[in-house]
Parts: C-alpha cells; sequence; structure tokens
C-alpha cells in the first residue's frame, strides 16, 4: 500500500520554481531518506505532505487524502524540524504533555524515558535550549507520538555526534518495534545508511533519482587511471563526476549499469565503489568540476 | 501501524485548553492595561459644578468606563496577536487545520473576553476602595438601584461588547496576515473615513447603533450577530492559506 | 473634603512601577503567570469584600424633584409668603434662625462685604404680630444635589445686631466638592441612567427679616424692603 503518491506535484513560490512536476510514491513501513541540497526542495515537499502548504498544481495524497488542511493527515502524521514553535511559557514537560493529549498513539513512557536519558529537566523553557538540544528534544516528539507518517526534516541540525548516533539508534528501535512510514531529510547520508531503505534524490525541486539503498550503493564506479585513457575510455559513457587527481591522473565516476568494467581492469584502470552519500554528492553537482573549478 | 479516526470536535476541546494554557502571558498585559486603567479612573470622567447659596458645588463623576474601553481595546489587540505568525505555528505543530485552528481561537478570545469581563467589572471596586481610603470626597453613591435583570443583562453585553472588539481585532489580524498591504490600508481607511464623515453623524450613529440600545434582546442580536459575521469573514479569509513560516 | 489628594496617585504609580518589575521577572514561567494573575484576582475580590464593608455616609439616595415640581414648591412658598402666612411655611425650609431683641423704631440692615449681587436675595417684611423682636431667617427649598441633602455642608452668611444696625455678613468663599460613582456603560444602558445627569438638583433660597410693624427701615439698596 502506498502512503505517499505525488503525480507531477509542482510548488511555485512567487517565480521560483520550488518543486517541479514530482512524481513519485512511498510505500507504507518503509524509511525514506529525502536527500538534496540546500535548496533542492526538501522541506517544501515535506510541508506539502504535512499539509502545512498547498501544492500548485500537479497531484499528491497521502493516505489517499489531499494532505492541505486535512485533520485525518494531521492526526495520522507529524513534522518536525528545528523551528518548531512553543509558547514561551510552558516548560518541556508540559509540552510533552500536552503533545500526547494530541496524538493517540503517543507513548507517554518513551517519551520521558527519552527525556531524561537526554538529560532534560522538566522546569526548562523550549526558548533557552540550545540548537542542538532544540533539534533533540523536537526529535522525543517524533519519535513518541508513533505517528503513521513521521517527517523528519533535517532532525539532526545542530547535534553533537554521540547525539546523532542515539538519535539514529533510537529512531530504528522504535521503527521495528512499531513499524511506520518514515522520511528523513537530511544531508548527511552517510550517517544513515544503514538506517534508510530508499532513497529519494531531489535535485532543483525535480525527482533524481528514488532507489531502494542498496541500488544506490551499487549505482555508481570509481574510475582512477591515467588522464588520457580515463578520458578516453569515459567518451561516449555516463559520466557522473570527473577530478584530475595527482599529476597525470583523473578519477571519474560513472552509472556502473552497463560498464564493461572487466575491459578497464584490463586497461589498468583502478576501480572503486563510490558510497550512497559520494554518490549523491556527486550527482546534485551543479557543475562537473565543483568548488575548485572557481579557483582555476 | 493502524490510522488513528480524527474527531473535529475533539481536536478543537485539545487546541482550546492548549491555547489556554499557552496564552496565560496575554493576560498579564491585560492586568497591567487595567491597572492603568485604574490609574487614568482616578481624575474622573466628568464633572458638574454649580452653586448654592454662597456656596460653589461641584460634583465629580467617577466611573469604570475608561477600564473596560481599556479592556476592549485589550481584547481587540489579544486577537490581533492571535492571528500572527508566532501564534498560528504553535497550533500546527501538533494537529491541526485552518477550521480547529480558527474555532479554537474563537472559543480562546470568548473565554478571553469573560475573563476581561469579570476583571473590569471588579477593577471598579478597586478603584472605589483606592478613592474611598485615599480621596477625603464627600461621597454620593448617587446611582440608581440597578435590579438584578438590569444587572445580568449589563454583565453579559459587557461580555458581548470585548467579544465583538475581539472579533474586529481578529478580522483586521486575518487581512493583513493575507497581505501585508492591509497594516497600510486599515488605517489609511479608518483616517480616510474619519476625514470624510468629518462633520457626519455616522461614526456617532454606529457607536448609538450598539450603545444606546436598552433592549437587552436587541443588543444581544446586533453584538453577537456582529461578532459572528467578523468571524465568519475571518474564517473565510484564513480558509486555503498556508501555515506560515 | 479637600479636592484632590496626590498620595493616591503616587502610590498607584509606585504599585505600577513594582507590578512592570514583577512582570519583568516573570520570566514568562507559566506558573509565575498563573500566580501573578491570581495574586491580581484575589486583590480584586479584596477590594470588593473592603468596599462592601466600609462604613459608607450618605450613600441613601433620596427622591429628586424634578423641575416641575421643584417650580411648584417655590409657587407655594412665595404665596405663603407674600400673604404673610409664614408659619404655614414647611419647617424643613429654615436652614437658620437668628432672633434679636429690638426696641428701637429705625433699623438700618447692612451688607457686610457682599459683592456678588446674584447671592441670596433678601427681603425685609414689617409684622404687625411681633413685638421687640427682629427674625432674620435664611430659607431654603431642597439643598438636595442629586437626591442627598448637603444642607448640613453649606456656609451661611453670619447676621448679628448691634444697637441699631443688622449687619449681614456673607461667609468666605466656600467650595463643595462631591464624588459620585456611577455604573459601567453596559450597566448604564439598561437602567438608563447618565453618566453625567441633565439636572442635578434645583434650589431657591432667601433671607426673610422680620421687623415689628412701625419701624423704620434703612437699607442697602439690594435690600427688598416690603410695604
Amino acid at each position: 500500500m502506498n502512503v505517499i503518491e505525488c503525480n507531477g506535484l509542482t510548488k511555485m513560490q512567487g517565480n521560483h520554481t520550488a518543486l517541479d512536476q514530482l512524481s513519485f510514491s512511498i510505500k507504507e513501513h518503509t524509511i525514506t531518506g529525502l536527500i538534496g541540497r540546500n535548496g533542492a526542495g526538501k522541506t517544501t515537499l515535506l510541508k506539502i505532505l504535512a499539509g502545512h502548504w498547498k501544492e500548485t498544481s500537479g497531484e499528491v495524497t497521502v493516505f489517499s487524502k489531499r494532505p492541505f488542511h486535512n485533520l485525518f493527515v494531521s492526526v495520522n502524521s507529524i513534522y518536525i524540524d528545528d523551528q518548531l514553535a512553543f509558547s514561551t511559557t510552558m516548560t518541556l514537560s508540559e509540552i510533552l504533555n500536552e503533545a500526547s493529549r494530541f496524538y493517540p498513539n503517543w507513548d507517554k513512557q518513551l517519551s520521558e524515558r527519552l527525556f531524561n536519558y537526554f538529560s532534560f529537566h522538566e522546569n526548562q523553557k523550549h526558548d533557552q535550549l540550545s540548537k542542538g538540544r532544540k533539534s533533540t528534544f523536537h526529535m522525543i516528539i517524533g519519535i513518541a507520538s508513533r505517528c503513521a507518517l513521521t517527517l523528519l526534516d533535517e532532525p539532526t541540525t545542530g547535534m553533537d555526534a554521540a547525539v546523532r548516533k542515539d538519535f539514529y539508534r533510537a529512531l530504528l528501535r522504535d521503527y521495528l518495534d512499531h513499524p511506520r512510514t518514515m522520511i528523513l531529510s537530511s544531508h548527511h547520508l552517510e550517517e544513515m545508511e544503514d538506517l534508510l531503505e530508499n532513497v529519494l534524490l531531489i535535485q532543483n525541486g525535480r525527482k533524481y533519482l528514488h532507489l531502494p539503498m542498496d541500488e544506490l550503493k551499487e549505482y555508481g564506479i570509481g574510475v582512477t587511471g591515467r588522464t588520457e585513457m580515463v578520458r578516453q575510455w569515459i567518451h561516449n559513457k555516463k559520466v557522473i563526476y570527473v577530478k584530475e587527481v595527482g599529476k597525470n591522473a583523473t578519477y571519474a565516476v560513472l552509472k556502473r549499469e552497463g560498464l564493461p568494467l572487466e575491459k578497464a581492469k584490463q586497461l589498468g584502470m583502478e576501480l572503486t565503489p563510490v558510497s550512497a552519500s559520494d554518490i549523491c554528492i556527486y550527482l546534485t553537482n551543479q557543475t562537473k568540476g565543483g568548488i575548485d573549478d572557481v579557483f582555476k | 501501524m493502524s490510522l488513528n479516526n480524527v474527531d473535529i470536535k475533539r481536536v478543537i476541546r485539545q487546541q482550546f485548553s492548549y491555547k489556554c494554557k499557552a496564552n496565560t502571558s496575554l493576560f498579564t498585559s491585560m492586568i497591567v492595561i487595567q491597572l492603568i486603567a485604574v490609574l487614568f479612573s482616578l481624575s474622573g470622567t466628568g464633572m458638574i459644578g454649580t452653586s448654592i447659596g454662597y456656596n460653589g458645588v461641584s460634583i465629580q463623576f467617577y466611573s469604570g468606563d475608561i477600564v473596560l474601553v481599556f479592556t476592549m481595546i485589550w481584547a481587540f489587540i489579544t486577537a490581533i496577536m492571535l492571528t500572527t505568525k508566532t501564534y498560528t505555528e504553535t497550533d500546527y505543530v501538533f494537529v491541526a487545520n485552518h477550521l480547529t485552528s480558527n474555532l479554537s481561537n474563537i472559543a480562546f478570545l470568548f473565554v478571553a473576553s469573560v475573563i476581561g469581563a469579570i476583571t473590569s467589572l471588579l477593577a471598579v471596586y478597586l478603584l472605589k476602595v483606592v478613592m474611598l481610603l485615599f480621596f477625603d470626597h464627600g461621597w454620593m453613591a448617587a446611582s440608581q438601584e440597578i435590579s438584578v435583570g438590569q444587572w445580568v443583562s449589563g454583565f453579559l453585553t459587557t461580555i458581548f461588547y470585548l467579544f465583538m472588539f475581539s472579533a474586529i481585532g481578529y478580522l483586521i489580524g486575518q487581512l493583513t496576515q493575507r497581505n501585508k498591504l492591509f497594516i497600510v490600508i486599515i488605517p489609511a481607511f479608518i483616517i480616510g473615513s474619519l476625514v470624510i464623515f468629518v462633520g457626519s453623524t455616522i461614526l456617532m450613529d454606529i457607536s448609538q447603533f450598539y450603545f444606546n440600545d436598552s433592549s437587552f434582546f436587541s443588543v444581544f442580536i446586533k453584538t453577537v450577530g456582529t461578532s459572528f459575521i467578523l468571524f465568519l469573514i475571518s474564517m473565510v479569509l484564513s480558509n486555503g492559506q498556508e501555515v506560515r513560516k | 473634603m479637600s479636592s484632590f489628594n496626590l498620595v493616591p496617585i503616587i502610590i498607584l504609580i509606585a504599585v505600577l512601577l513594582i507590578i512592570s518589575s514583577i512582570v519583568g521577572r516573570l520570566n514568562n514561567s507559566g506558573k509565575k503567570v498563573r500566580w501573578f494573575f491570581f495574586g491580581y484576582l484575589s486583590l480584586l475580590v479584596l477590594s470588593a469584600i473592603v468596599y462592601f464593608l466600609l462604613p459608607m455616609e450618605e450613600t441613601q439616595v433620596g427622591q429628586m424633584s424634578t423641575h416641575e415640581e421643584f417650580l411648584e414648591e417655590m409657587d407655594e412658598f412665595y404665596q405663603k409668603l407674600n400673604t404673610g402666612e409664614l408659619d404655614e411655611i414647611d419647617p424643613s425650609y429654615v436652614l437658620e434662625r437668628w432672633e434679636f431683641a429690638f426696641d428701637g423704631d429705625a433699623l438700618s440692615i447692612e451688607l457686610g462685604n457682599q459683592e456678588d449681587l446674584n447671592a441670596v436675595p433678601i427681603e425685609v417684611v414689617a409684622v404687625e404680630e411681633l413685638q421687640q423682636e427682629v427674625i432674620a431667617t435664611y430659607y431654603q427649598n431642597s439643598s438636595h444635589l442629586l437626591g442627598i441633602s448637603i444642607a448640613e455642608y453649606l456656609s451661611l452668611p453670619s447676621i448679628d445686631l448691634k444697637h441699631t444696625t443688622l449687619e449681614i455678613i456673607e461667609p468666605a468663599p466656600n467650595e463643595l466638592y462631591f464624588s459620585s460613582f456611577k455604573s459601567t456603560f453596559p450597566f448604564r444602558q439598561y437602567s438608563g441612567e447618565k453618566l453625567m445627569p441633565d439636572d442635578i438638583g434645583y434650589s431657591s433660597e432667601i433671607i426673610i427679616i422680620q421687623v415689628p410693624e412701625g419701624v423704620s427701615i434703612e437699607a442697602d439698596e439690594q435690600i427688598y424692603v416690603r410695604e
């Protein structure tokens, strides 16, 4: 069953096309990583799915319903980012208490345990928390609410490495006990590789890739060799990234599918796997060169 | 995970109780405003002078009018505040749509109007006690006996006036949220109409329409009807609006 | 009955300053904000209780006569005055009476420091039955303001007889200040009361000086001597 279906989803913000003819679907009980550069349209997509923003054209359904201002979608989904607004008069424990009243599946015990584990104090104020602490607190709400659709927009903003690790672990543990559909947007893909089942890569509001994690890991192949040879070999092939490394040597990333890899080996080129994180970065590079080209 | 069905009435109730807890600081400003109004009221709201024989006589009239007018302004501003980004965003952290957000705001404004009515009536006693204890005036109660029926009507009307002013504020807030241009248009419209209607009785007529009617039923219809229409327009305006962020 | 007192205003400003500093220190803590609110509410309830316990003077609301009633009373009063039926006049109209023994043939009546021509009119009446006596009476019908008698606060002239001269001395300027509390406007809307009434009361006063018949009067020109 598909929890989310988008068909030609387009969102205009003024003259800027934030989402451009986006079509994809997300199955029930999966964790999807929404990957893209800054400004790719990740937040826009999540806000539309959460029902906060309205699509300009195209079709979008969540639980087979149009999400915009839909109460059914709202009660079965939660949108978490680092900018959640709370009353300045309420303490953290009061906020959790209110949240528990809104979400029918709320696990009070879990929220209290996480609250204590991350050493929050009952009487602390939300606006006194640092950026990372805010993210951690929001994450508690995101996990404990146990919404059928959990949308986490850059959930780890400001968290330190240890907390990030704990967060991914907590998310996975609770997901295994209580399967649900999750979308995490991030640009730290390498940390989430073990967590994600699918990756939705978007660029300039367009879908670039929507693949299972395993396939993404196999998507590209790195080729290193003498510059002329590499240049010649990659001619007429699907090149994702090219970079000169050292003297008279070039590193190129190509789409693995259909490549005569044995021949490359015979030609003396070194083949290396490309991590999912790197492939996403290479795929979404605006130019084939990278930042170094700026300084040429 | 099975999906939960949603009961709109339950969500409105939850949001309303959430707002009552989250927006307590709005009442701090009400208290300050009422105390300032009590201070202003000490100079009296009117004076009549005459002479009797060899004596000059002045009667200074005091009332809680300023306190209530200030509380009405507070209700107006509070309603505008509820439509601002800071307050609407807190709604959408949890379960909400524009209908539940608006209806729980209206419920909150009604409760705020009741609290404003009770405190502004009680604040009059604070004013009276301050004057009795510190002012060495000759006192004339000289207030007509008010029947229980009149008192109840007066109290309910106080609530309705506050509620109506919050409805005006809510509409203005929604207009400015919809288009920032209204921040300029509304004051310009008010000042412009004051200039155009200078010498005309239209403003007096409007205030007479609401404030000079001695039939409770008629006042009830006018104030509650006006509030209903204003809130309805606000809700239609906010329908289809995105959550701002 | 001093007009204005700075003390409460200073106190209230101080209270406001204290409260604004409390508000500043509330630090938006929900608990403190709630305590502040309930503190305010109890202050208000307390003042309501204190108000009802305070001994209030002159809270009695009397009957305030209308202008027509007042004119009627005046007609009746002057009729009795003109027909010499002074004894018939309602004793409540008499605010003060001065009686002096007098056995002369001529009486001169002088106004002390009177400058205000519109002040209380004075009439001299010769009375047949009066023997060796001069009586001055200050009549006032209705010293009611908003239905409350303020007679006891009024300053009256002092009248004294020295040999053959009756001297009437106007009191020092006296300003009376009263305060009246009105209901808030939604209540007035139904009770029909006005914040400031159109009429606060009517009063008319006159000083009548009764002298025995045959006494020749020499009076200031402002004093009306009945023939």
